[in-house]
């Protein structure tokens, strides 16, 4: 299958500071993918660049192999950005009219279906909608494109639940119906488990995991056992956190091959837990490394 | 992206063609007073049969209904600065400000060609609204035109306001200003502070230029003369500068003539007389662009302008579609 997203050593820089740096990843078709990480790490970014909204400064992405705001492309990828713009003046009906105008292969019936089940009035002025209603109509704007790859940026932020299970419970019917790849950002990790099931962690501008939540999920286990041994752990397979609690050592570890040592306790992770433990640790990922002896107690 | 274009812009548009439309019936309304009244009291056939001195007495009559060129024409020359602060400034910087552009710009339009065809509408926008201007004015003068070329009144289209409310200058400070406009809004992003940006940009660039037309395009003629010889006072022209010397030939101020040569002419007023500056020797000279150099000077006024214009808004692109976001 080839990849929605691919990147090679992306990078960004605003002046001196980079928002996105040495980002290699691979998004194949046809998942819904979650893209988390803490504030500033660049989620923004690397959306806005696939968007062709921004031009990287170094390294390369393509966009359903094309280099992403090519002519050829704008067309197939739909983008919400984060606070949902829409022309204020212009009426709900006004602005699936402009989908028509700046979409040559617009599907008025896609766009209208999806805000007429919702029962969002076509004669109101975008500017007087709900937040609610807005990201909706941003949504439906993205869909009648037909879009092969959607990407929504922060799409629920700013929600209240109720609007926020709408608006995702919409995205996942989209996606299902039309196998459009989607990508959003989030850092809300609840929204992310219950909709994503392909993951991108962004920490401190650079990408730390990214594969089908399925896979990492079962890549990692959470060992509970004696603080004593956790260097031999340590030793044996890689370890993404750590937590020592008098005696007691809570690790996540990548296990290199089955944990038989009966001293520890073996679970799976949580995705929660997964996305805290790199989160917490911009230094984890491809190469994971922890002097545990060094650790102070109390912390990892 | 036509409709896109005109559904953004209708309000600003249709305000503008309200703008216009009171102007013009105003200007068309004046003119045509001014051809009427002409003719009923007689002006107009007078003025078609060889001139002779009882025009003169008609053509003040005329003055005294009329009077001169209002002085509000000259605010008139701020029209152009509109299209630069609501058409120009607002039309990237509203858009980033509010965010739509990310909206406008992740459509199946590409970048270049949304700005193409913006650019390309309200530009014919102001080349129509340009003539519009200019044609109503022309009309408006028409009548004093026909006066001056009769010698009875020295208005004429060289001297500002008419110069910059007749002909293509109008043309010229409206494409600038919009230019100026567009350009500080893609550089600046907010409307309020590129509207600001643009106005004085505008009187930057334009007022050095309307000090700098009558003298730097084409050199001002120079003439001088005695009073004694035939007036050097050039109808139609317009007069930069005039400065007077004795009989000596060393220059002097207007005060010294007017003492040499000042003469009770009753109620305790006094008076000079030309035939006493003959008199006593007094020269003029007197720089000036004759009045034949007029479409010379407009189409080189408005040519710098139009080319500075073509500049910023060839800069104002390639920002905006380079732009780092």
């Amino acid at each position: 299958m080839t990849a929605v997203l691919a990147a090679a050593g992306l990078g960004r820089r605003y002046g001196a500071r980079w928002a996105l740096r040495d980002c290699t990843l691979s998004v194949p078709a046809g998942h819904v993918v979650g893209l988390v990480g803490p504030n500033g790490a660049g989620k923004s970014t690397l959306l806005r660049l696939a968007a062709g909204l921004l031009a990287p400064t170094a390294g390369s992405l393509h966009v359903l192999g094309c280099r992403p705001g090519d002519p050829d492309v704008l067309g197939r990828v739909g983008f919400v950005a984060q606070d949902k713009p829409l022309y204020g003046r212009f009426t709900v009906a006004d602005t699936l009219r402009m989908g028509g105008w700046l979409n040559p292969a617009w599907d008025l019936a896609t766009a209208r279906a999806h805000l007429d089940s919702l029962d969002i009035p076509l004669g109101q002025r975008c500017g007087a909608l709900s937040g609610g209603q807005r990201a909706q109509v941003a949504l439906a704007l993205a869909l009648g494109k037909r879009p092969d790859l959607l990407l929504l940026d922060e799409p629920v932020a700013n929600l209240d639940p109720l609007a926020r299970r709408q608006f995702l419970q919409a995205m996942l019917a989209a996606a299902a119906d039309s196998g459009m790849t989607v990508v959003l950002s989030s850092h809300l990790l609840a929204d992310l488990e219950r909709s994503c099931d392909y993951l991108v962690l962004l920490s401190a501008a650079r990408v730390q995991l990214c594969g089908p939540t399925d896979d990492l999920l079962d890549g990692h286990r959470v060992l509970t056992g004696p603080a004593g041994k956790a260097d031999a752990i340590a030793a044996m397979h890689p370890v993404v956190s750590a937590n020592v609690t008098g005696r007691q050592a809570t690790l996540l570890v990548r296990p290199a091959h089955p944990i038989a040592d009966p001293a520890w306790t073996v679970r799976p992770a949580a995705l929660e837990e997964l996305v805290l433990a790199y989160m917490s640790d911009p230094a984890a990922g491809a190469a994971p490394q922890l002097a545990l002896a060094a650790a102070p107690e109390g912390s990892r | 992206m036509i409709a896109m274009t005109w559904r953004q812009h209708r309000i600003q548009l249709l305000v503008a063609a309200l703008i216009l439309a009171g102007l013009v019936s105003y200007l068309l309304i004046g003119a045509w007073q001014h051809a009427s009244y002409a003719r009923q009291i007689g002006l107009t056939s007078c003025l078609a049969t060889a001139p002779h001195p009882g025009c003169g007495l008609l053509a003040g009559a005329w003055f005294h209904q009329f009077g001169g060129m209002p002085s509000a024409f000259t605010l008139l020359a701020v029209l152009p600065l509109l299209a630069g602060m609501f058409l120009g400034a607002p039309l990237i910087a509203r858009e980033s400000e509010s965010g739509t552009l990310q909206l406008a710009w992740t459509q199946s339009v590409s970048r270049q060609r949304w700005l193409a065809v913006k650019l390309g509408s309200l530009l014919a926008v102001i080349v129509l609204a340009a003539a519009v201007v200019s044609v109503s004015f022309s009309a408006w003068l028409s009548f004093y035109d026909r006066l001056s070329a009769a010698g009875y009144t020295d208005v004429n289209r060289l001297e500002p306001p008419a110069f910059d409310l007749t002909g293509v200058a109008p043309l010229g400070t409206m494409l600038f200003a919009f230019a100026a406009g567009t350009l500080a809004g893609v550089l600046v992003r907010r409307t309020v502070p590129a509207i600001a940006v643009s106005v004085a940009g505008y009187f930057g660039v334009v007022l050095p230029l309307d000090s700098a037309r009558y003298t730097a395009y084409l050199s001002p003629h120079t003439m001088s003369g005695s009073y004694a010889s035939t007036s050097p006072f050039q109808p139609g022209g317009y007069t930069l500068a005039t400065s007077y010397a004795n009989a000596a030939g060393h220059p002097v101020s207007f005060t010294a003539l007017y003492q040499a040569c000042a003469r009770p002419i009753g109620n305790g007023a006094s008076g000079i007389t030309v035939s006493c500056l003959a008199q006593k020797g007094f020269h003029l000279t007197q720089t000036f662009q004759p009045a034949v150099r007029y479409w010379p000077l407009q189409a080189a006024y408005a040519g710098t302008l139009a080319a500075t214009a073509a500049i910023l808004l060839t800069f104002a692109v390639w920002w905006a579609v380079r732009r780092p976001g």
